[in-house]
């Protein structure tokens, strides 16, 4: 193949604003989440007030980081990787990205006001009520045709993988999207799910579930798939491999739903469908964890020297972690412990913290030097840093969460030897206190090593450099 | 065939088509079945639509996120029924739009909690859980003592029937009457709201609230008639175990 | 009609789609003919017009 040597003008404006909007909604989300953390071990902290009780405020949690903070690190890396990789400026132009832009950031605001004010329609993930719902369709929409116009536009015949999970992520995010907010309003603020009981349920975790398959995983390997061979200035480790990975994974995915129903009033059948396919699911998600670390053999000092390669990679092992312990937690044996405790939320960090927030913590540092135009960010060493920081926080925070939850569910169901149940619901509310201030601190160092980024993400924009020896990855060594 | 493969990756409507077929199999085995196969949900008496009161409550237990932190859907294992009472069924949340089963418990399940406490208990309780249970971390809900807004609570049954709840025309009608009804009639006397919903909590939960106007139906009311509702519509004595195993 | 097709299709037999499906994208991706085109690919984020290498 010949190489181009035509610059294609790309379209960048909109992606640094994504950028930026990643940066700070994500340092936004991560105190909502390390408030609700400590209002869990004080509950003082609810202040009495109807805006700021925990009920109303971890929707602005998980909106903040899912939808606001992922959510921007998905357009930014999106709309930058198709334009790349088919080498064609984006479709739309800064127009229709910066419509996407306000529309999403004035979504995000609105979404989060109405949880404080007490408007929501009581399913987790997808709080915002008909009126909002019908916004981000038309911003969503605005979005498909954005990326479908870039790749129709391409120079590059083939469609890079990368853009094959995005492309699924944004349709099936589309799909789940209506199907689940099918709701028929009473007013502006209130509406009544068309679906009610055990439909309702299944309805939801369809819908739950593929928001972490699409948004949360397929999304961000999209993110693994342009970023990790490109830092480490190799191709992925096989293609071929990737393939098979796509389509296994979409597959299975979407099956898995009924793992967060175990035990409930819902069939049997689909229960054991669930458990089936999330257990199957382990493969290909192993297949492409190892596709992404592969990708680095022969390169591994990189992640001595290159901080920013440290994210990525230790993104890709985390990934494999609760990927391993998700279809674990899918055997309906184990899910009669884990379910509503915390280990489900030790299990959601370490994949929300360690694989979702670190890896977008690479692409965003490898990003933004790229956008302005630098050589390298400010500072290696402080991404270092924040790695540190970050790494400790992630370990306190899902190690807590293990030993509470394992432990709560065996105080729960403990038996003393007169054939009582030893152990009131109160008394396992008090046992689990310091691992929530465990977990709090934890959450606290994330928001640290966060905010060392901010201050690195503005030297760079600002152009500065650190006075600090260049490290050979930093230096371009090759 | 395998030519056709090169077609995905090269056409995006073709990638599309593949991605759709792909993920909409899974969601139709999942979801279709539940509203065809007849014993997704039992057959047992009792589940009634809720009373305007225990909607309007039940709409703001939904309003403050208690779901973040309570599950309404006990598990058929011997210590969570010892602890919680009978499984829960899906006929029991037939009628709640949307279903409330909750992922995490933070707090205790509530599927049945009601008749557990008495009102006057579940009011302090709410507004500050700590005078109750000292080790609590539930927070409170002070502002609940505000009235009750429900104008147009009949426009609430209406939809609710659009959904599925057989509400009937005159339960939509009396929609307001009843609900204050439930609030203020005489339990002894026999109101008409009691007839139409049997098993609704009659009379004032927040009585005993000095800073709440006895003459107004407040949030307080609404939320404990829902609470006191939860879990009580199926009488499991009557009910044979065989129909409803899973 | 279409719950019928689930109901009678697609649930039963879902392992054999599955088996199928799996089946027919192994064989595709990993036929000897398609390797160097395939491998090729992975190339696609490297080559990248303006980027001073
Ligand atoms: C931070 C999580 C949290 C939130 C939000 C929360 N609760 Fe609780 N709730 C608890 C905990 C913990 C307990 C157990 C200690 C106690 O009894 O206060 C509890 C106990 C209860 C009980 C007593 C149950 C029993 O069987 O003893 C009821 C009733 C209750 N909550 C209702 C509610 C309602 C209604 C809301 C919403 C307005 C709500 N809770 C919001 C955590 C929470
Ligand atoms: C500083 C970092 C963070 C802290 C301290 C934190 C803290 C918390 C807390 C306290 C909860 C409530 C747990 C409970 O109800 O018991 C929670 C829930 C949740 N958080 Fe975080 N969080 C952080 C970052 C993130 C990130 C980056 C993501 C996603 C990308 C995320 C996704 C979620 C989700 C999905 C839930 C709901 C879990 C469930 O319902 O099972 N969090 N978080
Ligand atoms: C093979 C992959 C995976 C499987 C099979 C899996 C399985 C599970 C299971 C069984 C639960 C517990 C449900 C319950 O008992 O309530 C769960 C919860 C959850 N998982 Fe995973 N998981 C996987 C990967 C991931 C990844 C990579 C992430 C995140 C980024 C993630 C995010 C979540 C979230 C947010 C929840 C909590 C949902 C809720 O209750 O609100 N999962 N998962």
């Amino acid at each position: 193949m010949s190489i181009n040597t035509e610059a294609t003008p790309y379209c960048e404006d909109v992606i640094k604003k994504f950028a930026i909007a990643a940066v700070f909604w994500g340092v936004i989300g991560f105190l909502a989440g390390d408030f609700i953390a400590w209002q869990l071990a004080l509950p003082v902290l609810n202040l009495d007030l109807e805006w700021t009780s925990f009920g109303r405020l971890r929707p602005v949690h998980t909106s903040a980081v899912i939808f606001a903070f992922g959510g921007n690190v998905l357009f930014a890396t999106s709309l930058y990787i198709v334009q790349r990789t088919s080498r064609a400026s984006l479709f739309g132009g800064n127009g229709l990205g910066g419509f996407i832009f306000y529309g999403f950031q004035s979504f995000i605001v609105l979404a989060a006001l109405s949880y404080v004010l007490g408007f929501s329609q009581g399913q987790e993930y997808a709080e915002p009520e008909w009126a909002l719902d019908l916004y981000l369709t038309v911003i969503w929409v605005a979005y498909l045709i954005a990326f479908a116009g870039t790749i129709m536009k391409r120079k590059e015949p083939h469609i890079y993988v990368a853009n094959w999970f995005f492309f699924a992520m944004i349709l099936t995010i589309a799909m789940l999207h209506l199907g689940n907010n099918i709701a028929i309003p009473v007013s502006l603020t209130k509406s009544y799910n068309v679906f009610g009981g055990v439909q309702n349920a299944m309805t939801q975790w369809w819908y739950g579930h593929n928001a972490v398959g699409f948004f949360l995983t397929a999304g961000f390997l999209g993110i693994m798939y342009y970023f990790v061979p490109k830092r480490a200035e190799r191709p992925v480790y096989s293609y071929r491999l990737s393939i098979v990975h796509f389509w296994a994974l979409i597959f299975l995915y979407i099956w898995a739903g009924p793992h967060h129903l175990h035990y409930t009033a819902l069939p049997d059948w689909a229960q054991t469908l669930g458990m089936t396919f999330s257990v199957m699911l382990w493969m290909p998600s192993w297949g492409g964890m190892i596709n992404g670390l592969m990708t680095l053999s022969g390169a591994w000092d990189k992640l001595r020297t290159d901080p920013v390669m440290r994210f990525l990679v230790s993104s890709v092992a985390f990934y494999g972690m609760s990927t391993f312990e998700g279809p674990m937690m899918s055997i309906k044996a184990v899910n009669s412990l884990s379910h509503y405790t915390d280990w489900g939320i030790g299990h959601v960090h370490s994949g929300a913290l360690g694989w979702v927030a670190f890896v977008s913590f690479g692409a965003l540092y490898h990003l933004i030097p790229k956008l302005w135009g630098r050589k390298e960010l400010y500072s290696l060493k402080l991404v270092g840093v924040h790695f540190w920081v970050a790494t400790i926080g992630i370990v306190l925070y899902i190690t807590a969460m293990w030993i509470s939850g394992i432990m709560q569910g065996l105080m729960w169901r403990a038996y003393d030897n007169l054939g009582f149940l030893q152990y009131s619901f109160i008394e396992t509310v008090e046992a689990m206190r310091p691992y929530y201030v465990i977990r709090a601190l934890g959450g606290l160092l994330f928001v640290i090593g966060s905010l060392v980024m901010v201050y690195n993400v503005y030297k760079t924009i600002k152009g500065d450099v650190a006075d600090e020896a260049l490290s050979p990855a930093a230096s371009g060594a090759r | 065939m395998f030519k056709h493969h090169a077609k995905l990756e090269t056409n995006i409507f073709f990638l599309a088509v593949g991605i759709l077929l792909t993920i909409v199999v899974g969601g139709l085995v999942e979801v279709i079945p539940l509203f065809s196969i007849e014993s997704t949900i039992e057959k047992v008496d009792g589940v009634r639509p809720y009373t305007p009161l225990e909607l309007a409550g039940r709409n703001i237990y939904i309003r403050e996120g208690c779901y973040n932190c309570h599950s309404q859907m006990i598990r058929p294992f011997k210590d969570e029924v010892e602890r919680y009472g009978h499984y829960s069924l899906a006929a029991e949340s037939k009628y709640d739009h949307p279903f409330q089963w909750g992922s995490k418990r933070t707090g205790p399940d509530l599927a049945r909690v009601g008749g557990k406490y008495t009102d006057d208990w579940q009011v302090r309780h709410l507004i500050n859980p700590r005078d109750v249970v000292p080790g609590s971390i539930m927070p409170g809900y002070k502002h609940l003592v505000r009235k009750l807004d429900y104008a147009d609570i009949g426009s609430h049954l209406k939809v609710n029937r659009l959904v599925g709840v057989p509400y009937t025309d005159a339960q939509i009608a009396s929609a307001k009457k009843d609900l204050e009804e439930q609030v203020f009639a005489d339990p002894a006397a026999k109101p008409a709201v009691a007839a139409s919903y049997p098993k609704a909590n009659i009379g004032k939960a927040s009585i005993s609230l000095t800073n709440a106007d006895p003459k107004a139906v407040t949030e307080m009311d609404a939320l404990v008639a829902y609470l006191q509702v939860l879990g009580t519509m199926v009488d499991f004595k009557t009910v044979d175990e065989k129909a409803i195993r899973r | 009609m279409l719950v019928a097709f689930v109901d009678n299709v697609l649930r039963p037999f879902w392992v054999l789609w599955v088996i199928m499906v799996f089946t027919g994208i192994v064989f595709y991706a990993y036929r000897p003919k398609n390797k160097d085109r395939l491998e090729d690919y992975g190339n696609i984020p490297l080559k990248d017009d303006n980027e001073e290498r």
